[in-house]
């Protein structure tokens, strides 16, 4: 092999090398926004799984309240007895949900620090800083050149696609054996979700038509006047139910992240899939950070 | 013939819309100018629907919040072996780093030796 031969060689081998490192990085940063959905979605379920007991809870003592007067002690007592002990055993599913919740928020930051590590800086600057002690000790590969490339220029790539391969690596390995199961996972907190969210819409238009559009209605049809702020409470009413589609937000995100998951794990996720799914998760998170403020 | 879990989803479906419709200003209205008895037959009806959209409400989460428990081994074993890849990146690094060390001292040891 001549001397031109093998430069070229060198130099193929650091583009070469530098492409690797490239596709994999691709791989490895979706996985880190995967996994930053993933924290901020699980992040997010604690508020909105508050915010559905409050709204069962509300919606019930409503409908105890309003039949109170045509009940006898005994059913009175009997009955809110009874609803007690059925919000209580919810209470206690929503505490596994919620608790469920944290492992899957565990699961993604140990994800986001695999794949966000700053190895690749640490690792570099400590084989720098090799070259240069050995320089100290009389082998100068500082100066060395393979094939009339510097030696020193080979580090910082070589590192790059050496821990990317890594990574990359361990993230095929996990998907392989693990994979499946987060994607029954995120199924699974989609389905939750999706009842939470149906049952916290139902909830609160059982309470808007309580609180709100039976008295506009009573006061339209069976009052001697309207009340001069008839019309705005009216407005208001309807601005109210148009709002309570925001409440499903959850379930989109849960959709959402459990369909790039899939897409990720089949190494096929996209750049709009991955900005839809940022837009869903931030959605959510406005609406959790919307009911803590409320709280 | 809807499945098992399909027939209980229309069910709290339909549960829901009757709350909903026993909440209304038309059936305020309706209720009122019945005989006491059909407005505490009525009001024991509510209650029951409510019950029911509990019991069917709990039912649904249960089996959901059973399954994901299922789950919880392998999502730890998963976060213990994504944190185990992430310490072995750490470990390269801080072996790495100790080398560099290791050679300051001997550098030293050299200038010692060849000023000696």
């Amino acid at each position: 092999m001549t001397i031109g031969n093998l430069r070229a060689s060198a130099l193929a081998a650091l583009i070469l090398v530098a492409a690797a490192g490239c596709a994999s990085s691709q791989r490895i940063e979706n996985a880190g926004r995967v996994a930053d959905a993933g924290v901020a979605f699980a992040d997010s379920v604690p508020a909105v799984i508050d915010e559905s007991f409050a709204l069962s809870v509300t919606a019930n003592s409503l409908g105890l309240a309003d039949s109170r007067p045509e009940l006898t002690e005994d059913e009175r007592s009997q009955r809110l007895q009874t609803n007690d002990a059925l919000l209580i055993q919810r209470l206690e599913i929503l505490r596994g949900l919620k608790r469920h919740a944290q492992l899957l928020r565990s699961y993604f930051v140990a994800l986001g620090a695999l794949v966000q590590s700053d190895a690749t800086t640490g690792i570099s600057n400590a084989t720098q800083n090799i070259v240069k002690r050995l320089s100290d000790v009389g082998l100068d590969l500082s100066k060395k050149e393979l094939a009339g490339v510097p030696i020193a220029d080979f580090i910082q790539p070589a590192v790059e696609f050496g821990v990317a391969t890594y990574q990359n690596v361990a993230l095929t390995r996990e998907l392989k054996e693990r994979g499946h199961i987060i994607e029954r996972e995120l199924e699974l907190q989609r389905a939750a979700l999706g009842i939470i969210g149906d049952q916290m819409m139902s909830d609160k238009d059982a309470q808007l038509e309580h609180d709100v559009r039976a008295p506009l209605f009573m006061e339209y049809v069976a009052g001697t006047s309207l009340p001069g702020n008839w019309n705005d409470r009216r407005i208001a009413a309807f601005r109210q139910t148009i709002d309570l589609q925001s409440l499903n937000a959850a379930a989109a995100a849960a959709d959402n992240l459990h369909q790039s998951w899939i897409a990720f794990a089949e190494n096929r996720l996209d750049e709009g899939s991955l900005l839809r799914l940022l837009r869903d998760v931030e959605e959510f998170a406005a609406l959790a950070d919307k009911l803590k403020a409320k709280n | 013939m809807p499945a098992p879990g399909e027939l209980k989803s229309m069910t709290l479906k339909e549960l829901r819309a009757a709350r909903k419709d026993m909440l209304s200003g038309p059936w305020r209205l309706a209720i009122k100018a019945q005989p006491a008895e059909v407005r505490r037959a009525a009001a024991l009806r509510f209650l029951d629907v409510e019950q029911a959209i509990l019991e069917l409400e709990n039912a649904a989460l249960a089996d959901i919040r059973d399954k994901l428990a299922a789950n919880e081994a392998a999502l730890i074993a998963g976060t213990k072996a994504l944190a185990k890849a992430r310490q072995n990146l750490a470990k390269v690094q801080a072996v790495l780093e100790a080398l560099g060390t290791l050679l300051t001292v001997a550098a030293k040891i050299a200038k010692f030796v060849a000023t000696g």
